[in-house]
């Protein structure tokens, strides 16, 4: 052919370019960005701004060939990746965080590889990933700090008030929390073309999915964390997801499937970050093995639509059959848990041959009578609680009178070494004895295996919380006062309560017999949130002179913590 | 209102700029001084010379013919005297054996718009298939699209492949073109008796004129044509490029996917170019010569854009002559569309039967050509009409990594340009493709000579 290179075409372009493409992904990251400033104050636009322009200055000696002053920040592409690693940092990470992000995010999740276009994993993600793993907390501070027994999940204790999730209003990352924010920014790249529907909703499909099938609320799958920002700004991140159509469904359904399975079975809280990366790792396969039938290969195609088709009718088919099995008396997972614990128990209670589960007061916790023929033999008990390195066991013997026979570590996943002493009897027998009414002796009277302190901390409130479970909760003075006000003595009182941040404190003056004003003397909530919340319920309180006032929606946490702080103070007015 | 039309996954907008000339009447342009014939103006082989140097020949006379294999024969567009024969160069850069005639001013050329051959209406009959094919031969008609393929061989049916429909193609996706767009509107009655005369030659029992929505007047013109023939229908096409591809178009007027690698008589379809099926009505029913085209100039630096009918053999800067210039004199000279057509600084090259267009860009609407690095963002994927991942394949071509190259499609490219045109980072994916099957083509060619 001897066609001159140039001289063919096209001959006209789409004037579209990188940096345009860049700049656009910026603009739509501004809801986000604008929600993220008015929820949780200035400092979260110092958070995300400096994160982006820091990638974008030390990406600069890597892209020396095209500076220019008309573009001061590169092609924007790392400026990009950086705004989205801002945004989904913790509202209270510390100031360093986001140069530190930035340089992880442009030296190692993008220049080691050789620069945009050849990055394997979202280089946004290598960054958060390495922070998560190094510094745990200035990502996740805002959680609530789990107590002993709740489940691993870190979503776990969050709010499930949907349209709270659904504006914004709860604690998260940055720019992850409002998911209406977040699609408007979706909706926008998608009407300029930078992104089609199909990643995005085979992500959320995919997590739908496993939250039926894993029995999670899918509902709450989708709204909260981080999943509809990655939905919607990592998975669709281009370098490092396929380019294929088939390949796109494939991947987005492997990135939501993933995050869901490693929420509900590890204790990371970034199930997002972990699946995607897994991900990126097979998108080019993925492209490769995924083509897509050329237009005319008529058989190839008809044969790609019947496979999805018995893939999708199985993954339906798997789902409704375990949803079923879930609501239908949960018959297999039942089924499940009774044979693990029986195996338990008949070591435990050799001779025994029926176990009949007992009413706890807490989920965790299950309790079982263990008979032999008509006579009760004692009782067996299991809780799982979070160790030093996972889920940790912790079953008992308990006789007749619920007192502790004999404690044992079951399925566990501390340290091979040093915290595997836990099991050793020296340590476990110290819990004999113990029962419901002693309980409270257990973490000062029990040693901790010096070394494993975290683990043997976790096997004292696992057990603390076995004989707490069959115990009515008493009630605290403040308690009654939420019910009913008592007669209230005039004065200035002082009391906290938690809220959703932190302690909040108090100060309420009775004049007359009536509360008369309510002041917030300190507090951690969000600044736009808390405040207003509080006058709302001040105001109700007065109104009514009762604390039985409706919470404020979308600030339940603070509402109760507030709640709690003003009962707390009037019951020192009221106990003379 | 009938449903407008459209293939189902791929193709792209382009910026159409039809509403230049869409306005403008089909012109007469000024007789050249000299014409340079190319004997090559279709797929196949080259013509020989009929006439020798000196010898006076009139308009409408064979002056190149080729008995054996695919070829057409190549008619004088002028009166005039034979001064040389001699090869000149064609767009794609090919030297052709060209007849040059010097016309003569007194017998000006046949004037074929003066007086248009009267064709037939609904109710004329039909010639027998052997005397259509052969006036389709006589007259030197090819495939006026671009791809110049002989018409008489296209129509000739084969038995084992029987055809049920004949589509003309008037999506016309080229930016700046409206060739078919005025001849649509001006010469919608040779159209429609050209559309049924094919259909009678191939034996089909519908046939279609397409037409983008773009293109209102043309519709128009199409739709009311189309109620007095009884078979004939206008069918009306999203604006999409690439509408015009043959497989696509079938694709969306009909439904059926031509399978891989094949014709478009495997799936029953006959389809043929606007000014194509106009030059069979005017050649089966007034024995009229493919002598003249009709072309657009237009483009950002054309002031006075227009499309005018031009005899074959007249070159670039004779046409260039009845338009005005902007006046900077700065412009990239493009022959065809902008999308696939040929960019050449060689204004002496002669118009031939297969060309569309002569387009001038201003500089500043040119693709920059700086190749950036690929951000694999897909959207090549995604707009690509045969469902290929032209990143990939480009890749491939570059690293020569010819196997995969062709298992991944590169010969199953179409060469539309639509990846070339969206891709962000500019990359020249259009002339990679170009490339890799150019290398293929060698490669199997250099695998059948070493097999022999």
């Amino acid at each position: 052919m001897s066609l001159d290179y140039d001289a063919t075409g096209p001959h006209i372009h789409s004037r579209d370019s990188i940096p345009r493409t860049m700049w656009t992904i910026v603009i739509a990251l501004f809801p986000a960005l604008g929600m993220a400033v008015w929820l949780f104050g200035p400092y979260a636009l110092y958070l995300s701004v400096a994160t982006a322009v820091a990638s974008a200055l030390i990406e600069l000696p890597f892209a020396r060939n095209q500076f220019s002053l008309r573009r001061p920040l590169g092609d924007g592409s790392a400026f990009v990746a950086g705004l989205i690693l801002g945004l989904s940092l913790a509202p209270t990470s510390q100031w360093w965080v986001p140069i530190l992000g930035a340089a992880i995010l442009v030296l190692i999740g993008k220049q080691v590889f050789g620069g945009l276009g050849n990055n394997v994993f979202n280089p946004a993600l290598v960054a958060r990933g390495i922070l998560l793993l190094s510094w745990p907390n200035q990502l996740t501070s805002w959680l609530s700090p789990l107590d002993g027994t709740t489940s691993a999940t870190p979503l776990s204790g969050l709010s499930t008030d949907y349209l709270a999730l659904f504006l914004g209003t709860v604690p998260g990352s940055l720019g992850e929390t409002s998911v209406i924010a977040l699609l408007l920014g979706g909706a926008f790249l998608m009407m300029r073309g930078l992104i089609t529907w199909r990643v995005p909703f085979s992500v959320l499909a995919g997590a739908v999915a496993a939250a039926v099938i894993f029995g999670v609320d899918p509902l709450f799958t989708v709204l909260s964390g981080s999943l509809m920002f990655a939905a919607i700004f990592m998975a669709t991140d281009m370098v490092t997801s396929p380019t294929g159509k088939t390949s796109h469904i494939v991947y987005g359904v492997g990135c939501g499937f993933l995050t869901v399975v490693i929420r509900v079975f590890t204790t990371y809280p970034a199930g997002v970050t972990f699946a995607f990366l897994i991900m990126n790792g097979i998108a080019y396969l993925m492209d490769r093995l995924g083509a897509d039938p050329i237009f005319g290969q008529v058989e190839k195609r008809n044969r790609r639509v019947a496979h999805a088709a018995i893939a999708l009718g199985g993954i339906i088919g798997m789902a409704l059959l375990l949803g079923a099995g879930f609501t239908l008396d949960s018959f297999l997972s039942r089924r499940f848990i009774e044979m693990e614990t029986s195996s338990s128990a008949q070591s435990l209670f050799p001779g025994a041959d029926r176990m009949i589960e007992e009413e706890t007061r807490d989920p965790h916790v299950s309790w079982y009578g263990v008979y032999a023929g008509e006579n009760l033999q004692g009782y067996f008990a299991a809780v799982t609680v979070t160790g030093y390195g996972g889920p940790l066991r912790v079953e008992a013997r308990l006789d007749a009178d619920e007192a502790i026979q004999a404690v044992r570590i079951g399925h566990h996943v501390e340290s091979p070494t040093i915290g595997s002493w836990i099991r050793a009897g020296v340590f476990l027998s110290q819990f004999n004895n113990y029962t419901a009414d002693t309980r409270e002796e257990i973490s000062d009277d029990v040693r901790s295996i010096s070394g494993a302190t975290i683990s043997s901390r976790a096997v004292k409130r696992a057990v603390e919380s076995i004989l707490a479970a069959r115990v009515e909760p008493e009630k605290s003075p403040a308690d009654d006062v939420r019910e009913r006000l008592p007669a209230l003595t005039d004065g200035t009182y002082e009391g906290s309560g938690r809220g959703y941040m932190g302690e909040i404190t108090v100060e309420v003056t009775v004049e007359g017999g009536r509360v008369a004003a309510i002041r917030v003397v300190d507090h951690r909530e969000t600044p736009t949130i808390g405040p207003p919340a509080k006058e709302d319920l001040s105001q109700r309180v007065l109104e009514q002179q009762s604390l039985s006032v409706d919470t404020v929606s979308g600030a339940t946490g603070s509402s109760e913590g507030f709640l709690s702080a003003v009962a707390d103070a009037l019951s020192a007015a009221g106990g003379e | 209102m009938k449903k407008i039309k459209k293939f189902p996954i791929g193709g792209t907008h382009l910026p159409e700029n039809k509403d230049l000339t869409t306005h403008e009447p089909i012109r007469e342009v000024s007789l050249p001084e000299m014409v340079a014939i190319p004997l090559k103006q279709h797929l196949g082989a080259p013509c020989r010379a009929l006439v020798s140097v000196g010898e006076h020949v009139s308009a409408g006379q064979v002056i190149g013919s080729n008995d054996q294999g695919l070829s057409a024969l190549v008619h004088a567009s002028v009166n005039g005297t034979v001064t040389a024969v001699e090869p000149r160069r064609q767009v794609d850069g090919a030297e052709i054996n060209s007849v040059i005639i010097r016309t003569d001013p007194a017998t000006p050329d046949k004037p074929s718009a003066a007086t248009p051959t009267a064709v037939g209406g609904p109710d004329d009959p039909v010639p027998d298939v052997e005397t259509v094919l052969r006036s389709v031969e006589k007259a030197g008609i090819v495939g006026m699209g671009g791809a110049t393929f002989p018409t008489h061989v296209k129509l000739r049916v084969r038995e084992e492949t029987p055809i049920d429909s004949v589509i003309i193609n008037g999506a016309e996706c080229e930016p700046y073109i409206t060739t078919d767009d005025r001849l649509m509107q001006e010469e919608t009655a040779e159209l429609f008796r050209g559309l049924e005369i094919i259909r009678r030659t191939v034996g089909a029992d519908h046939g279609y004129v397409a037409c983008e929505v773009n293109k209102p007047d043309a519709i128009d013109r199409i739709q009311q044509e189309a109620e007095k023939w009884p078979h004939l229908s206008a069918v009306r096409l999203d604006t999409r490029y690439p509408h015009g591809a043959e497989k696509h178009l079938i694709k969306a007027v009909l439904n059926r996917e031509v399978p891989i690698r094949q014709l478009p008589m495997a799936v029953g379809v006959v389809v043929n170019n606007v000014q194509t099926t106009i030059a069979v009505a005017r050649a089966v029913d007034g024995g009229e010569p493919l002598t003249h085209r009709v072309l657009t100039v237009s483009g950002s630096a054309v002031t006075t854009p227009g499309n005018f009918r031009v005899p074959t053999g007249m070159s670039i800067e004779d046409v260039l002559s009845n338009v005005q210039l902007k006046e900077s004199g700065e412009y990239r000279l493009i022959v065809g569309g902008p999308m696939t057509g040929t960019s050449t600084e060689d204004f002496g090259i002669s118009i031939t039967k297969g060309t569309s267009g002569i387009v001038l860009l201003r500089p500043d609407e040119y693709a920059d050509r700086t190749a950036e690095v690929c951000i694999r963002c897909g959207r090549c994927v995604s707009v690509c009409p045969m469902y290929l991942q032209p990143n990939r394949i480009t890749t491939f071509v570059l690293n020569n990594m010819l196997e995969e190259a062709e298992e991944f499609g590169v010969n199953d490219c179409i060469l539309c340009g639509a990846c070339s045109f969206v891709c962000p980072a500019r990359r020249p994916l259009l002339q990679w493709l170009r490339e890799g099957k150019g290398k293929s083509a060698a490669a199997a060619d250099a695998r059948r000579r070493r097999d022999k």
